[in-house]
């Protein structure tokens, strides 16, 4: 049985990242995993007859919160929204962008969320062509030998007092 | 009696982005192309629109939705972070008269998206926020307070 339980997001996108699906495969064969649940357009049907693979297409944010918090670590495409999930709540990820190329996308801007969060040592970005399970573990072996964080408080309050205050000068009431 | 905002996002990181955005707000009635993925506030209404990725079409059938929104509820204002669902809610909120706040989202952070970029070349809009200082540089106009959420927060920070 292996030690590591893993979610894996292609986010909400009605285009499939089937690369990802591939590499969600490949955790279900390995020794060192002991669950695998992706989440992703067309993933329910594609993972039905693979072994190893929890598949669904689409997943509420109860589930999802609940999948984030249970995993060791996440594997995900480049979206903002499985970004802040993962430093909220400091999970180590690892970040796959879509590519046009591949018709993953419509165009390449998950390429410039990926070259700012690079900075975070909570994620290792690459190219799918670069990702290998040794990597993966690896990274992951390395984050949890840092020490656990903060991870709260990281949405921008300058941005939601000036948002707050303009809805509230139109009428709309605060919370108290 | 308060009155109502519309929060106006695709699901995902827009939605994200828009729900901590307004996260101070109650009385927000927040319009998303799927249920269930919206943390809501006690008084909020969640309200389902239809996803455009694949038919154009479908854009007639969200404005039939913001018809019928504008039409029971006593909206004041609009927020959206985009997603090309969000522009028949903006353009009835902009026939209407009704503050128009664009929040175009993080995920660019050297030029507008394409929803920005209408948004902004039609003047839908009261307030335009972008969330990064290279977008700011190149639009006129538009305020800056960087991005909503701090993703550089790491472990050892």
């Amino acid at each position: 049985m292996g030690q590591y339980s893993i979610f894996i997001t292609a986010g909400t996108l009605k285009i499939p990242f089937l690369r990802l699906f591939d590499l969600a495969k490949q955790f279900g064969e390995s020794d060192l995993v002991s669950h695998v649940v992706i989440q992703g357009v067309g993933a329910e049907k594609f993972f039905e007859l693979v072994n190893g693979v929890e598949g669904h297409e689409f997943i509420d944010k109860t589930l999802m919160d609940s999948y984030y918090k249970s995993s060791d670590f996440i594997v995900s495409h480049c979206g903002v929204g499985s970004i802040v999930n993962s430093v909220a709540l400091q999970k180590p990820t690892i970040l796959i962008p879509r590519r046009e190329c591949y018709e993953e996308h419509f165009d390449d801007h998950q390429m410039q969320i990926f070259d700012e969060v690079k900075q975070n040592e909570l994620f290792l970005c690459c190219e799918m062509k670069e990702v290998s399970l040794e990597l993966i573990f690896n990274f992951v072996g390395l984050t949890n030998e840092m020490p656990t964080g903060r991870g709260l408080g990281i949405v921008n309050e300058a941005l939601q007092s000036y948002v707050g205050e303009y809805f509230s000068r139109i009428g709309v009431s605060t919370l108290e | 009696m308060s009155k109502y905002m519309l929060v106006v996002a695709s699901s995902g990181g827009h939605l994200t982005q828009a729900m901590a955005a307004s996260r101070r707000l109650n009385n927000k009635i927040v319009i998303t192309n799927k249920k269930g993925v919206a943390a809501l506030n006690t008084c909020d209404i969640e309200v389902c629109s239809h996803d455009t990725t694949t038919n154009i079409l479908v854009h007639f059938k969200n404005l039939l939705i913001a018809i019928s929104v504008f039409a029971k509820y006593d909206v004041t204002g609009l927020l959206s972070t985009g997603g090309p669902m969000c522009l028949p809610f903006i353009f009835l909120a902009k026939i209407l008269r009704k503050k128009v706040f664009y929040m175009d989202t993080m995920s660019r952070t050297t030029d507008l998206s394409n929803t920005g970029k209408f948004v902004y070349k039609f003047g839908m809009y009261d307030e335009f926020i972008v969330q990064w200082p290279l977008v700011k540089e190149k639009y006129e106009g538009v305020i800056c307070y960087g991005p909503i959420f701090n993703i550089y927060n790491s472990r050892d920070s």
